[in-house]
């Protein structure tokens, strides 16, 4: 049983190599990363109530941790 | 058909100079898509208000029948996953991914005629039947592929993919709420519309997942890695076949592993809120605790990378190792710091966030793990079976933390000692899965597939721990 997904295709020569150009690796990850930023950006948003919106007069007994 | 011809695994062969780095952003797209489930709660309120638009009126759903929406998509993801798993294999990525990417858009669509209609079981189709195909398509289907991209570290490529689940929430709970406010009119609460575009946004934004994917070439490994002429015995260099790993110990003790990390989980994400409320009495309320909802998702999502690429460092088995001795520790004492007793919100804060990311790197771990046992050849068919444990604890994980909890409280006990009752079963539970993965030993010979798979046992990763 061989592998489907490594189908066997010529070895090419240094020559006909033409490598990922850098920048469209970098605009792959752009175009995942504004999306995934844009919703952190809104999470962070709503995890900094906990911080703003704790009642700090009864905040804790113990000591806070370094 | 010729037209979808591109779809096929030989169309989708990595041309020489193709870099394994375009491969996690089109993983990636998938996941931050079908993360979205996560977010289906922000449709519940709208849902039940079709008719009333402001509020609740007669002949609209109640919200406890909407919820089971959500419950259907991750139980079909679960049986999607483990169905159509080896059809995968074979198909290749591309395929799979374009097949996730119309069912799950196709959710949305056939929604929006539930929403039009006011027919429920309509959206339970969509969304629920037709949505969790893609669902489990889409969250096995760059798996395989990630991990024979990246022999030297499969833990860093899968638990990238797998953080865009978790972080798929956060795109589409905010892109939702802005959709819904933006088509609401006096006559319309606007979800139906709001199903439309995510639908059509959702199937763009897959779409480039589907064209950037690629297989490599056979042979084919990353410039100047060699594989390690010695590794541990816990990393396999043979690779066992789908139906094969069902029936071994192995893949049932990994399952019992899965089921026992999130299930703990659950334990708190179920009760986040309300707990954080409870332990501390007037100290936190509901908008700060809305906030420590939010800081624990980011955990979540966090915890995908941060342990899948500790893994490739220090192993699977002790990654999950740490999972369950610190994880049981830690569910153990986390009462502890509540109101009664350390009173620190911080502390509790602390603990809770790294729990969440350990939860999280459960998740991210296990497709690494699967490949050490049993080869890259099945993987993503392996990994769509043991999700099954995923749907178990999605029901048993709610189930135990409700009963017990309405249980306790019946008896008279005060909120905060029923939470520590549920946490504390969480510590039992990892113990379980603690001894799960202490049972975990390398596959037996018998067990591997006849003829050696040329893609898998010549590449060995790098986590010879």
């Amino acid at each position: 049983m061989t592998d489907p997904t490594t189908a066997p295709t010529t070895a090419p020569t240094t020559a006909q190599t033409k490598k990922s150009s850098p920048a469209l690796v970098l605009l792959a990850w752009v175009i995942v990363g504004i999306p995934a930023a844009w919703g952190i950006y809104f999470t962070v948003l709503n995890a900094t109530k906990l911080f703003t919106q704790t009642s700090t007069s009864a905040l804790p007994v113990a000591a806070p941790i370094k | 058909m010729a037209l979808l011809s591109f779809l096929d695994r030989e169309h989708s062969i990595a041309p020489p100079g193709y870099s394994r780095w375009l491969v996690p952003p089109a993983a990636l797209a998938i996941h931050l898509s079908i993360g979205q489930v996560y977010a289906f709660s922000v449709f519940k309120i709208p849902l039940t208000q079709l008719i009333g638009i402001t509020k609740p009126a007669a002949g609209d759903w109640k919200q406890s029948q909407v919820a089971w929406i959500f419950s259907v998509a991750i139980l079909i993801l679960g049986l999607s996953a483990a169905i159509f798993g080896k059809w995968l294999e074979t198909a290749g990525p591309r395929k799979a991914m374009f097949a996730a990417a119309v069912c799950f858009s196709a959710g949305f669509f056939v929604s929006t005629l539930g929403v039009h209609f006011h027919q429920l079981w309509i959206i339970f189709l969509g969304y629920g039947v037709i949505g969790g195909i893609g669902l489990g398509l889409g969250y096995i289907s760059p798996v395989s592929t990630l991990i024979k991209w990246f022999p030297d570290r499969p833990g860093l490529s899968t638990g990238l993919a797998i953080m865009g689940f978790g972080g798929g929430a956060m795109i589409g709970s905010p892109l939702a709420v802005k959709l819904m406010a933006y088509f609401h009119t006096p006559g319309l609460v606007g979800v139906g519309r709001t199903f439309l575009v995510m639908g059509t946004l959702y199937f763009i934004f897959m779409m480039f997942g589907v064209f950037t994917v690629r297989v490599p070439r056979a042979g084919w490994k990353p410039e100047g890695w060699t594989p390690p002429a010695k590794s541990s015995v816990m990393i396999t260099t043979h690779d066992v076949d789908v139906n094969t790993a069902f029936r071994t110990p192995q893949f049932w003790l990994l399952w019992i592993v899965l089921c026992m990390n999130v299930t703990a989980g659950i334990g708190i994400i179920e009760q986040a809120s309300p707990m954080i409320q409870d332990l501390f009495k007037g100290v936190v309320k509901p908008a700060a605790a809305a906030g420590f909802v939010g800081l624990l998702s980011l955990f979540n999502m966090g915890g995908r990378f941060f342990w899948a690429s500790i893994s490739d460092f220090i192993g699977r088995k002790a990654t999950y190792f740490i999972f369950f001795a610190l994880g049981g520790a830690l569910y153990y004492f986390v009462p502890q710091t509540g109101g009664d007793h350390l009173n620190s919100v911080r502390l509790f804060v602390a603990i809770t966030c790294v729990l969440l990311s350990m939860y999280g790197g459960g998740f991210a771990t296990i497709p690494a793990y699967l490949r050490d046992m049993f080869g890259a050849h099945h993987v993503s068919a392996i990994h769509g079976r043991l999700l099954t444990a995923w749907s178990t604890a999605g029901i048993l994980g709610p189930l135990l933390v409700n009963r017990i909890r309405e249980a306790q409280l019946l008896q008279g006990v005060d909120k905060a000692g029923a939470y520590q009752t549920v946490l504390h079963l969480m510590a039992g539970l990892l113990l379980l899965g603690f001894v799960a993965n202490l049972l975990v030993r390398p596959v037996q010979e018998r067990h591997w597939m006849s003829e050696k798979s040329p893609s898998s046992s010549a590449l060995r990763p790098a986590a010879a721990k």
